[in-house]
């Protein structure tokens, strides 16, 4: 049934004016014109929340204490780095809906950089940046790799992440030419897979990988 | 799966600015006689996305620009479950950059802007809805103006129009001021509001006023805004509307793909300006810069920064933080709100009997947290207010504008206040 807004001087079959909120009638909109929404916000999940906050419990109250009894020795550091590594391990690797491969750079990235920071916080002897990263980033290169020999329906998909690795691949070399690194050996060996890798894909590419790669760098 | 297609001119910058307060998703509906049988629908949809392969597509990453893949899942519909207009996760959609709902009489699709605009998405519901009439039974007749799944997709539907019409005049752009912005307390969920009247009605209105549909219900627009916001202000800031212009009426195109430009019409009104000051200035703004001539420049300035060499090289998410600034310093800051005006829509006869009216609703963004959208069908004229602030003031002002002052009977609607 219709009803007449006097405030607003217009029809509606709502229960209320829809512009001044005025009720118009006591009965419900025979056939509603819109649902009763069902709330979809994009929060973060309620275990993601939980996670973050034990974190930021344990950091805080390791910073207070650190700082209370040895500010001299700031051992904290060994608290922060792998602390806020489970975090992101939690929250994005585990909990998050993001793409396998996505992960797996993140995790490299993630990973890397807490080793860089408990290397840091003991000594710098530069383990991370000699050894670890060019290491991890061979694994990584090389897991994608099985992925997609093991899928290959779902190559296309892992293109960008391979690509991303092989950049990646170059990084240790990169650090050593910039004397951030002076072991060569591993960040060479990094470099050479990556260079292989990349090799490979042109040298087996068929034509519909060349097609994905066309759209993926058209400019 | 090889097919492929580059997003289209205009669509790369819905890619680059769209968030959760700005969805870029537009929406046409169709308000059937009777409720939506979702059996038929699905089985109308299969069809039509079979001829229209530019729509089944999913988004592909590129380093340079992304891009549009063939998506071999289904598209499926859904009842509705949230607000008009709501960002599209790919998750929820297989994918697709649009979504197909249903609830009790409505019939509607959201486009992710980038895919389409609102000639494409009318091209779509309009076949999308013949075949649900045919699926249900229905005895309607082919005249001809509709999609014909029985055609081969046509190279001219997934023409990127920009390209084909650039030149190399480059001209003056005339710079364009700030404009004032609609305020408000933000809320989390877009509110429409439609408004039905009489388009047979308005449309003398207009004429009385020796003005178009659109011109009149800007100025009224304009009007409106004036009187709730700015009368009791001292510094009377320029009220502007961006309204879409079709280029296709003005640079023959059959694509379904985005072609269209926007052109921002407005003024600084004062106490003493009648209604009928602000019709004709609205009146002759539009018509000098809904002209071939302005389109064209606006239409290469738009393609230019695109084509340069520099520009292209440089990773997308750089081009895409640029982008994101020109579009919140430039773009958003120099209209107060956006009117669109998809026109009279025509059905073949015997389809028409099976629809009751049609809403279009455009997306509000954070800057123009109001904007309306306009769509005639026989009749039956719907003007849709989309917002997401809570103060439906302004709304309610230019609905007071048309009856109190122009007499016209108004029937509101809205999915808030039930």
């Amino acid at each position: 049934m219709e009803h007449h807004c006097s405030n607003c001087n217009i029809y509606t079959t709502q229960q209320s004016c829809p512009l001044c909120k005025r009720q118009l009638s006591s009965e419900h909109e025979a056939i509603p014109s819109y649902p009763v929404y069902v709330s979809n916000l994009a929060r973060r999940s309620f275990a993601q929340r939980i996670v973050l906050f034990i974190a930021i419990f344990i950091i805080s109250t390791c910073i207070l204490i650190n700082l209370l009894t040895t500010p001299d020795e700031l051992w904290v550091f060994y608290i922060i780095g792998p602390v806020v590594y489970v975090v992101l391990l939690i929250n994005h690797t585990i909990l998050s809906r993001a793409h396998v491969g996505s992960k797996l750079i993140f995790q490299v990235i993630a990973l890397s950089a807490m080793l860089v920071v408990l290397d840091a916080a003991s000594g710098n002897s530069r383990w991370s940046i000699h050894y670890v990263i060019p290491f991890l980033v061979t694994l990584s290169t090389l897991l994608v790799t099985l992925v997609v020999l093991r899928k290959p329906m779902k190559w296309r998909e892992y293109l960008g992440y391979m690509l991303t690795m092989v950049v990646l691949g170059f990084l240790p070399v990169i650090l050593f030419v910039s004397s951030l690194s002076y072991v060569l050996w591993p960040s060479a060996m990094t470099g050479l897979y990556a260079l292989l890798t990349l090799i490979g894909m042109v040298l087996f590419a068929n034509k519909s990988m060349k097609n994905e790669i066309v759209r993926r760098f058209h400019f | 799966m090889n097919q492929w297609y580059k997003i289209d001119n205009a669509g790369k910058m819905f890619h680059a600015v769209s968030e959760q307060a700005n969805s870029s998703v537009f929406r046409i509906s169709m308000i059937m006689t009777s409720d939506v049988n979702a059996t038929h629908l699905q089985r109308a949809l299969d069809d039509v996305m079979k001829r229209l392969p530019m729509f089944a597509v999913k988004l592909g990453k590129g380093l340079f620009w992304d891009f549009l893949v063939e998506n071999d899942q289904k598209l499926l519909v859904q009842r509705e479950k949230r607000y008009p207009c709501a960002p599209i996760d790919p998750i929820e959609t297989n994918g697709y950059l649009l979504r197909v709902v249903y609830y009790n009489k409505r019939l509607a699709v959201e486009f992710f802007h980038s895919m389409t605009d609102g000639t494409g998405a009318l091209e779509f519901i309009k076949a999308l809805v013949y075949y649900y009439l045919i699926h249900s039974g229905e005895t309607v007749e082919h005249d001809g103006t509709l999609l014909d799944i029985e055609d081969e997709p046509s190279h001219y539907e997934i023409d990127d129009s920009y390209q084909n019409y650039v030149t190399k005049d480059k001209g003056k752009k005339p710079k364009e001021t700030h404009a004032y912005q609609i305020r408000g307390e933000h809320i989390e969920e877009t509110i429409v509001v439609h408004g039905k009247l009489c388009a047979s009605d308005v449309h003398q209105l207009a004429k009385s006023y020796g003005t178009t549909v659109t011109a009149f219900l800007t100025a009224v627009m304009i009007h409106a805004i004036y009187k709730e916001k700015l009368n009791y202000r001292f510094r009377k800031e320029e009220i502007k509307i961006a309204i879409p212009v079709n280029l296709r009426s003005f640079f023959p195109s059959k694509t379904l793909r985005n072609f269209f430009a926007v052109v921002n019409v407005g003024m600084r009104v004062h106490d003493r300006m009648t209604i009928e000051e602000i019709i004709e200035g609205i009146t002759s703004q539009l018509q000098s810069k809904a002209r071939k001539e302005s389109l064209q420049q606006s239409l290469n300035h738009h393609v230019q920064w695109q084509t340069m060499l520099a520009a292209r090289f440089i990773p997308i998410f750089l081009k895409y933080h640029a982008i994101r600034y020109g579009y919140k310093s430039y773009g958003e800051r120099t209209k107060s709100m956006t009117l669109t005006n998809i026109g009279r829509i025509e059905l073949p006869k015997s389809m028409q009997k099976y629809v009751e009216h049609m809403e279009m609703v455009m997306y509000p963004t954070r800057k123009s947290p109001i904007n309306g959208g306009m769509v005639a069908i026989k009749d039956e004229l719907v003007i849709s207010f989309a917002r997401t602030i809570k103060e439906a003031d302004l709304i309610r002002a230019f609905f007071q504008e048309l009856t109190q002052t122009h007499n016209l009977n108004v029937h509101v609607y809205s999915n808030d206040g039930r």
